[in-house]
C-alpha cells in the first residue's frame, strides 16, 4: 500500500508553487480542448480548423483583441465581486441580479441627469451602478447577519427579481417611446463611456476593471478590513474569537461584492449597449462563479481566469460561425475547463 | 523463562522520517512495562506493528519465543495480544455484550447465541472485579466503564498480553486509583500488559518496568526501583528539565476583585443548563484552578469570561467596567480579557494564515499594526519575529503557515499572542493538553510570571497536578455547578478528586 503512495508522491508535480499555478490551468485548458477536439471530430467538422477559428477570432486582429476585452469587462468586474465575497467565505451567487441591478442604477442616471459632461457622468453612472448593486448585496448580507439566512438562496432569488425589476422598467415605465422592442431611450452622451479603440467597440470599462481589480488585491492585502475578510474567510470562529465583528463585517463584504457586480452591468449597458435592455447579460454573473473560483479569490487569478474566459466565449463563438461547430459541443468546452481546473485543484490540495 | 513477548530490532520508516530505529523491546509474564515517551517518539507506530496494524521495514516478533507475523489485527488477537485503543471503539447503541462479540459473533443458524457470551462475559467481569453488567447499553457507561468494556473485549478474545494505549487520559483521578487495581488484578493471573504513556508519576506508579523511547530510538529501559522521574524525564527529553514550576502561593484578599461572576447561569440545548448558577470572583495576582473532567460547563464559562457567550442570567463584571452593558468579544479584549481556547486549531488560530498574522489577530487594528485601517508589515513582522525569539517559537521564518507548527509550538503561538495584549484576566484552557514535558515546562512558568504581573489568570485544567502545582485557589465544576472550592489547594487533593468525579453532587 505504501509502495503505490509512493509511486504516487513521486508522479506528483514539484512543489514548485508559481510554475504550478500557471501550470495547471494551461494544461486543464488544453486537456478540455482535447476531448472537444474528439467531439468536433464526432461532429464531422475537423478540429484543426475549428481551433484555428477558435484562435483567430480571439486574437486573430485588432478587432478580435477589442471583442475579446469588452467580454472581458463584466465577467473581470462580477469576478472579482464574487471573488471579494468568497474569500470572507460568503456564498454570493446574485452576481448575475446585481449586475441587472447595478444596470438599473447607471439607467437612471443615463437618463435622467440632463447631459453632464463624461468628467462628471461617468463617475456617477458608475457610482450609481456600484451603489445599486451593493444594496442588492447588501440586502442579502442583512439578512445573512440578522436572521442566518442562508445567503445561497437569498441571492439565488434575488436575481430573479432584480431582472423582473428590469424587464418591468424597460417594458413600462422607462420603455422608449419610439423603441421598436422594449427598451429604453439612449443614454445622454455623457454617460456613455467612450469608445478607446477606433473603430472596435472596446469601451472605457475595461480600465475601470482593471482599475478595480487593483484595487480590491491592494485593500484585501494592505488594510485591516482586508485582514478581517482573511481571516473570517480562512477561520470565522477564528474571528469572532478574535473580535472581529463579523456581523458588520459580512454587511460590509456584501455591499461591495454586490457593487463590483452592480458596476458590470453599469460598464455593460452603458459601454456596449447605451441603453438599459431586458437581456443585456447572457448570465455574466453565473459565469463569474466560474471565474471567481478558478482564479482562487485572488485578484491577480481573477483577471487570468476572466481573461481566459472572455477569449472562450469569443474563440468559441467564432467556432461556431465559421465553422459550423454546433453550439451544445461549445458548451460542453467550456464545460470541460472548468471541471478539469477544479479536478486539479482538489489533486493539488491532496498532499501528503 | 522465555518472554512473553519480544520485538528485535523493530524499524519502521515513513517518508521522510524513522518513526522506529531498531527498536527491541520484552515483555515478561506478570509484568507492566511501560512505553513512555513524548509525542511523536514512536510508542504508537511501534504498538500498532505490534498489533498488526502496520508492517515493519525489519525486525521480528516473537510471541512465546515463537516468531510472528503479525498481518492484521486478527493475527495479533491469535497469537493472545489485545488492545485498548486510546479512543475506544464501541458502538454506543449496542450493549456490552454486541460490542464484545462484535466481529466473532457466536451464531447458530442465522442466531446469535447471547446466552454463553453473557455468561463469559459475567464471569469474566467479577474475576477481574471490572463491575459491568453485560446487558447495558455503551451509552449509559461512563467513560472509565467504556474503557473496562474494552479491556473485557480483550479478555473474552483470549488475550494474554494487553496493550494499554495512553489508558488514563479520560479518566477522573479516582477512576485513575480504580484502574490502577484492575491492572494489578490481571498480573496477579499472569497476564502482561504494555501501558503507553507520557504522564511520568503513572508510569512510576504503576510499572515494574519502563522502555523510554525518544526520536524512535530506545533510550534505554530501567527498572522501577532503579529510577525516579526526574531521570525519567530528562531521558524522554534528553535534557534536565524542571519537573513542576511550583509558584510560590499567593493570596490577594484584600484587593477589589479583577473579574466577577454572579449567579450566572446558561441554558444548554437540553435540559440540564451548561452553568448553573455560578458566582465567583477572581483577583488580581492570582492563579485560580477551575479543575474538572471534560464537559462540565469550564468551556462555557471561559466563552462567558471571553464574551463569545451571552449568560441567560447573572452578570460578569470586569474591572470597573459596567456589568449591565452589552459586551462582543472585541469589548472584551479592550477590556483586557485574553483567552486561550483549548480548541487551538479550530478556534485559537487561523492555521492557513502565517505566524505573523495570527501574532495580530486581537490587536491588528491598534498602533503598531496599523493606522486609519492600513497595516503596517514592517510593524508586523518585526513583532512577530520578536515574540518568535522570546518565546521560543520553533519555525523557520515568521511568514510560513500556521499549520505547519508542531502542537507545543502553536500553542506557544497563542500564548504569547495573549500574553502580548498584557491581559486583565487570562483565561487558559486545558494550556498544555497533549504537550511534550519541555513545553509544559515553559508553559507554566509562563502562566506563573503572568500572575506575578499581577494579573488573573483563570486555569482550567482535567489535570489534577498541573492544578495543584499552579493554582492559588481551586474551584471544582461539575455538571455546570461548582461543586467544590478549595483556599488551601494542596491540602484538598482529595476533596477535589472526588468533587471531579461527583462525590459532592447536590442531586
Amino acid at each position: 500500500m505504501h509502495g503505490i503512495k509512493d509511486k504516487l508522491r513521486k508522479l506528483r508535480l514539484p512543489d514548485d508553487f508559481r510554475w504550478r499555478r500557471v501550470a495547471i490551468p494551461v494544461l486543464a485548458v488544453l486537456a478540455a480542448l482535447a476531448i472537444g477536439a474528439l467531439l468536433i471530430l464526432l461532429a464531422g467538422k475537423s478540429p484543426l480548423t475549428a481551433y484555428r477559428a477558435l484562435f483567430r477570432s480571439a486574437f486573430g486582429n485588432r478587432n478580435a483583441w477589442a471583442e475579446t476585452l469588452v467580454k472581458m469587462t463584466p465577467l473581470l468586474l462580477a469576478g472579482m465581486g464574487t471573488a471579494v465575497s468568497l474569500r470572507a467565505r460568503i456564498f454570493n451567487i446574485g452576481a448575475e441580479g446585481q449586475i441587472f441591478m447595478g444596470a438599473l442604477g447607471a439607467a437612471a442616471v443615463g437618463l435622467f441627469f440632463g447631459n453632464p459632461p463624461l468628467i462628471i457622468g461617468i463617475p456617477l453612472m458608475a457610482a450609481a451602478g456600484f451603489v445599486a448593486g451593493g444594496i442588492w448585496g447588501g440586502i442579502a448580507g442583512f439578512l445573512k447577519q440578522k436572521f442566518q439566512a442562508n445567503e445561497i438562496i437569498v441571492t439565488l432569488m434575488l436575481n430573479y427579481i432584480a431582472i423582473e425589476i428590469v424587464s418591468f422598467m424597460v417594458g413600462g415605465p422607462w420603455r422608449d417611446p419610439v423603441g421598436t422592442e422594449p427598451f429604453t431611450a439612449r443614454f445622454s452622451n455623457g454617460t456613455i463611456l467612450p469608445i478607446i479603440l477606433s473603430k472596435t467597440r472596446l469601451h472605457g470599462g475595461i480600465i475601470i476593471a482593471l482599475i478595480a481589480a487593483v484595487v480590491i488585491w491592494w485593500v484585501i492585502r494592505y488594510t485591516t478590513y482586508g485582514y478581517r475578510i482573511t481571516v473570517t474567510g480562512v477561520n470565522p470562529e477564528a474571528a469572532r474569537y478574535g473580535g472581529i465583528k463579523t456581523g458588520r463585517l459580512i454587511l460590509i463584504t456584501m455591499f461591495i461584492s454586490g457593487g463590483l457586480a452592480g458596476l458590470a452591468g453599469a460598464t455593460e449597458v452603458s459601454g456596449v449597449h447605451r441603453r438599459l435592455l431586458e437581456s443585456f447579460s447572457p448570465g455574466y454573473g453565473y459565469t463569474a462563479i466560474a471565474i471567481a473560483l478558478l482564479g482562487r479569490g485572488k485578484p491577480a487569478g481573477v483577471t487570468l481566469a476572466a481573461f481566459l474566459f472572455a477569449a472562450l466565449v469569443i474563440g468559441t463563438n467564432g467556432m461556431q460561425d465559421f465553422v459550423g461547430v454546433p453550439v451544445s459541443i461549445v458548451f460542453i468546452i467550456e464545460g470541460l475547463v472548468l471541471i478539469f481546473i477544479l479536478a486539479s485543484e482538489v489533486f493539488q490540495r491532496r498532499r501528503g | 523463562m522465555t518472554p512473553v513477548l519480544e520485538l528485535e530490532h523493530i524499524t519502521k520508516r515513513f517518508p521522510g522520517v524513522t518513526a522506529n530505529d531498531e527498536i527491541s523491546f520484552t515483555l515478561k509474564r506478570g509484568e507492566i512495562h511501560s512505553l513512555l515517551g513524548e509525542n511523536g517518539a514512536g510508542k504508537t507506530t511501534l504498538m500498532n506493528i505490534l498489533y498488526g496494524l502496520l508492517k515493519p521495514d525489519e525486525g521480528e516478533i516473537r510471541v512465546q519465543g515463537n516468531i510472528c507475523r503479525m498481518e492484521s489485527p486478527k493475527d495479533a488477537i491469535a497469537h493472545g495480544i489485545g488492545m485498548v485503543h486510546q479512543h475506544f471503539k464501541l458502538v454506543p447503541t449496542f450493549t456490552v455484550t454486541e460490542n464484545i462479540v462484535l466481529g466473532n459473533e457466536p451464531v447458530r443458524g442465522l442466531f446469535l447465541q447471547r446466552k454463553d457470551a453473557r455468561r463469559e462475559i459475567t464471569k469474566l467481569s467479577s474475576d477481574y472485579c471490572l463491575n459491568i453488567h453485560p446487558g447495558m447499553m455503551i451509552s449509559q457507561l461512563s467513560v472509565g466503564e467504556q474503557q473496562r468494556v474494552e479491556i473485557l473485549r480483550a479478555l473474552y478474545r483470549g488475550a494474554e498480553i494487553l496493550i494499554l494505549d495512553e489508558p488514563t487520559a479520560s479518566l477522573t483521578p479516582n477512576e485513575c486509583v480504580a484502574f490502577f487495581e484492575i491492572l494489578k488484578t490481571m498480573i496477579e493471573d499472569g497476564k502482561s500488559v504494555i501501558f503507553i504513556s507520557h504522564k511520568l508519576d503513572e508510569v512510576m506508579e504503576i510499572s515494574d518496568r519502563i522502555t523510554v523511547l525518544r526520536k524512535g530510538k530506545v533510550v534505554g529501559t530501567v527498572d522501577r526501583d532503579a529510577t525516579d522521574s526526574k531521570e525519567l524525564a530528562s531521558m524522554m527529553v534528553g535534557r534536565d528539565v524542571v519537573l513542576r514550576v511550583v509558584g510560590e502561593h499567593k493570596r490577594h484578599k484584600n484587593t477589589s476583585p479583577q473579574a466577577s461572576l454572579e449567579k450566572l447561569w446558561v441554558k444548554g440545548d437540553q435540559k440540564k443548563p451548561l452553568l448553573k448558577d455560578i458566582t465567583m470572583d477572581v483577583y488580581p495576582g492570582e492563579i485560580l484552578g477551575i479543575a474538572g473532567v471534560d464537559g462540565n460547563g469550564q468551556t462555557e464559562l471561559a466563552e462567558v469570561f471571553a464574551g463569545l457567550r451571552k449568560p441567560d442570567k447573572g452578570s460578569v463584571r470586569i474591572g470597573d467596567h459596567d456589568p449591565a452593558a452589552a459586551v462582543s468579544p472585541y469589548e472584551r479584549i479592550r477590556q483586557g480579557v485574553y483567552y486561550i481556547p483549548a480548541e487551538r486549531k479550530k478556534r485559537g488560530s487561523a492555521l492557513a494564515l502565517s505566524l505573523s498574522m495570527n501574532l495580530i489577530l486581537k490587536n491588528h487594528a491598534t498602533h503598531p499594526f496599523s493606522r486609519r485601517g492600513i497595516l503596517n508589515y514592517a510593524a508586523i513582522q518585526t513583532f512577530a519575529r520578536k515574540q518568535i525569539e522570546e518565546y521560543d517559537i520553533r519555525c523557520p521564518s515568521s511568514e510560513i503557515p500556521a499549520e505547519t507548527l508542531s502542537g507545543g509550538n502553536l500553542q506557544k503561538l497563542i500564548l504569547s499572542r495573549e500574553i502580548s495584549g498584557k491581559p486583565k484576566l487570562l483565561i487558559a484552557e486545558q494550556p498544555t493538553r497533549g504537550l511534550d514535558v519541555g513545553a509544559i515546562e515553559n508553559i507554566h512558568s509562563l502562566l506563573l510570571s503572568e500572575r506575578d504581573r499581577g494579573s488573573s489568570v483563570v486555569l482550567i485544567s482535567a489535570d489534577l497536578d498541573e492544578i495543584l502545582a499552579l493554582s492559588d485557589r481551586v474551584v471544582v465544576m461539575y455538571e455546570g455547578e461548582i461543586a467544590f472550592t478549595s483556599e488551601d489547594p494542596e491540602s484538598a487533593r482529595e476533596e477535589i478528586g472526588l468533587a471531579m468525579g461527583g462525590a459532592y453532587c447536590t442531586e
